[in-house]
């Protein structure tokens, strides 16, 4: 499979922080990939270097181009939501789909209007008399109507309710990812995104600390439950990732353990998204 | 080309208060004002003031004259909308780069296939082209109403009616036609410099733009009391501050505007004043280097 996105090394100071840490992975095309990571991780920063936002040390290649020398025709090819309620206060809706047809030529009017004929928005409205869900929806309604290769979205959902997040990620399914799309999402809501994703990237202090298909997590993660004071003790011992307790039981989180060696213990699961995160996240921290 | 087209409908949307709203209000006000004072001399004096005027004076002034006021009055009116788009141009210029950075929309317009260099120069061609084209277009409806205004007071007192075939407008026209490419030059060091602050500037791109040249020009003026040759550094910061406003800066005095014989003397004149002043141009050539600095900036930065 091609890879459409792929960064080696990427390192970024601002001033004396050290936001990107030679940050390295490859992108495959028609991925739906997560990148997780706490506030700060450098998130942020690796996408803006992936859309030609900023410059940075190391190389990135998207679609083969340099994006920060070359983000004129990379963007032609992809398309971005940077962050909710970006979009101009004073522009009108029906000036933004005028505008972005008139400039991007892979722009389909149709499909964004019949979009936008489901939403509550009306096109003589001003951005400003829209509700945060409803520029969202009209940010989306944009985007989804282009063509592109590769959709990245930053935190798109934040301080969005409970429908418009399920909406806006139901919309991104079953209008546009066909498989052959690449969409990068940047989130801090594992949740919401875990069930959509087919890789994940997790990020601390701008270093990659994860870098896994979907499907090969259960291999690599597991969860042991235990009850008995003994048997904490021996799980302690087997060196795990992440404790903690609940409802009088303890929650074990191992990485890359043998299945064999833990099932004597207690019940053995595969671990969960979040609390994989988690216990990445917090190595070192406690140390 | 298409992509022009919309950058600069897009800047207009954005700013269609100030660049197309402000001076048409400002025209309706300078009608109104200029109705109500002839309304007024009618009522209170009856008329009588252009009749005293008229009548004693009938002899002396000549049709020349009489033209050559109602050209000034067209051109003045046009020059007062120009006053105003000094202020607008400044402001304008001054946000272009920083207000959709402040706001985060920066990376809206970032997502879309439209490289730096295209963003940055439909704001200097709104600065330079297309307000200047507003202005003169909504200054010489209102300037030519006026005219008519003015016409019909004086047919209506008896004034000889070929005295209003003695007005040029088509060659006031011509004059500040032919002034343009001169706000140009003068207004590039301005528009530069501002849209510079306005890529570059973390925050406060007025205080960066006022408070750093001021600064230095005191500096400057400092040195030379020290001993130092004599920079002209208030010339040049009128150059890089002012140049909005038509003809402040082009070096122009009204002894280039005085001695002229007839139109292409003038034009003439004003031409070869304004062209060959060699601050004209090296402020052109500082300002299109600001203009790059400004290109390298909104490359760089899109958070304020």
């Amino acid at each position: 499979m091609t890879a459409v996105i792929e960064a080696r090394n990427l390192t970024k100071h601002y001033g004396t922080t050290l936001a990107l840490d030679r940050a390295t992975f490859t992108i495959p095309a028609g991925r739906i990939v997560g990148l997780l990571g706490p506030n700060g991780a450098g998130k942020t920063t690796t996408l803006q270097a992936i859309l030609g936002l900023t410059a940075v040390a190391g190389e990135v290649r998207v679609l083969g181009r340099d994006p920060f020398e070359d983000r004129q025709a990379l963007m032609e090819e992809v398309c971005f939501i940077a962050d909710v309620a970006i979009l101009p206060r004073w522009l009108r809706v029906a000036d933004a789909v005028a505008f972005v047809e008139g400039v991007h030529p892979r722009f389909k009017r149709a499909t964004c209007e019949a979009f936008l004929a489901r939403t509550q928005i009306s096109l003589s409205a001003q951005v400003k008399q829209l509700s945060k869900g409803m520029i969202v929806q009209l940010h989306l309604a944009l985007i989804l109507a282009i063509d592109a290769k590769i959709l990245v979205l930053d935190e798109p959902t934040l301080g969005l309710d409970v429908l418009y997040r399920k909406a806006f990620y139901r919309s991104l399914l079953e209008d546009y990812y066909d498989g052959q799309r690449t969409i990068v999402i940047s989130t801090h809501q594992i949740k919401e995104v875990e069930a959509i994703l087919t890789d994940v990237i997790m990020l601390r202090h701008g270093q990659v600390v994860l870098d896994s298909a979907m499907e090969d997590l259960p291999g690599r993660f597991a969860q042991l439950q235990v009850s008995t004071p003994a048997a904490r003790e021996a799980a302690r011992a087997l060196a795990p990732l992440d404790e903690r307790q609940a409802f009088g039981q303890s929650f074990f989180i191992y990485g890359g353990a043998d299945p064999a060696a833990l099932a004597p213990l207690g019940t053995v699961t595969p671990a969960a998204l979040s609390d994989v995160f988690v216990a990445l996240m917090g190595q070192g921290e406690r140390a | 080309m298409k992509t022009w087209y919309w950058l600069i409908r897009r800047e207009l949307w954005e700013h269609h208060g100030s660049l197309v709203r402000a001076p048409l209000i400002a025209a309706l006000v300078c009608l109104v004002l200029n109705g109500m004072g002839l309304l007024l001399g009618e009522v209170n004096l009856g008329g009588h003031l252009i009749h005293v005027a008229s009548m004693s004076h009938l002899a002396s002034i000549s049709a020349d004259q009489v033209g050559q006021g109602l050209d000034v009055l067209l051109a003045s009116v046009v020059l007062l909308i120009g006053l105003l788009m000094g202020f607008t141009v400044f402001f304008y210029a001054l946000g272009a780069l920083y207000d959709d950075r402040r706001d985060h929309s920066v990376l809206f317009w970032k997502s879309l296939p439209i490289s730096n260099t295209q963003t940055v120069l439909s704001k200097v061609l709104v600065a330079l082209v297309v307000a200047p084209a507003i202005t003169l277009g909504v200054g010489l409806v209102a300037g030519l109403t006026l005219l008519a205004m003015a016409s019909l007071v004086m047919v209506y007192h008896g004034l000889p009616l070929e005295w209003w075939f003695a007005a040029h407008p088509l060659r006031v026209i011509g004059t500040l036609l032919s002034l343009w490419p001169i706000y140009v030059l003068s207004a590039l060091p301005t528009v530069g410099w501002l849209l510079l602050c306005s890529a570059w500037a973390r925050g406060k791109p007025f205080l960066w733009a006022v408070v750093l040249p001021v600064g230095a020009a005191m500096m400057l003026t400092w040195l030379q009391w020290m001993g130092l040759p004599n920079l002209h550094a208030w010339a040049g910061l009128g150059q890089l501050l002012l140049g909005t406003f038509p003809m402040a800066t082009s070096g122009l005095t009204l002894h280039h505007w005085g001695h002229s014989d007839g139109w292409t003397g003038l034009v003439g004149n004003v031409w070869s004043a304004a062209m060959s002043a060699p601050a004209l141009w090296i402020g052109a050539l500082l300002g299109v280097v600001l203009v790059a600095g400004a290109i390298a900036g909104r490359r760089r930065c899109v958070g304020a």
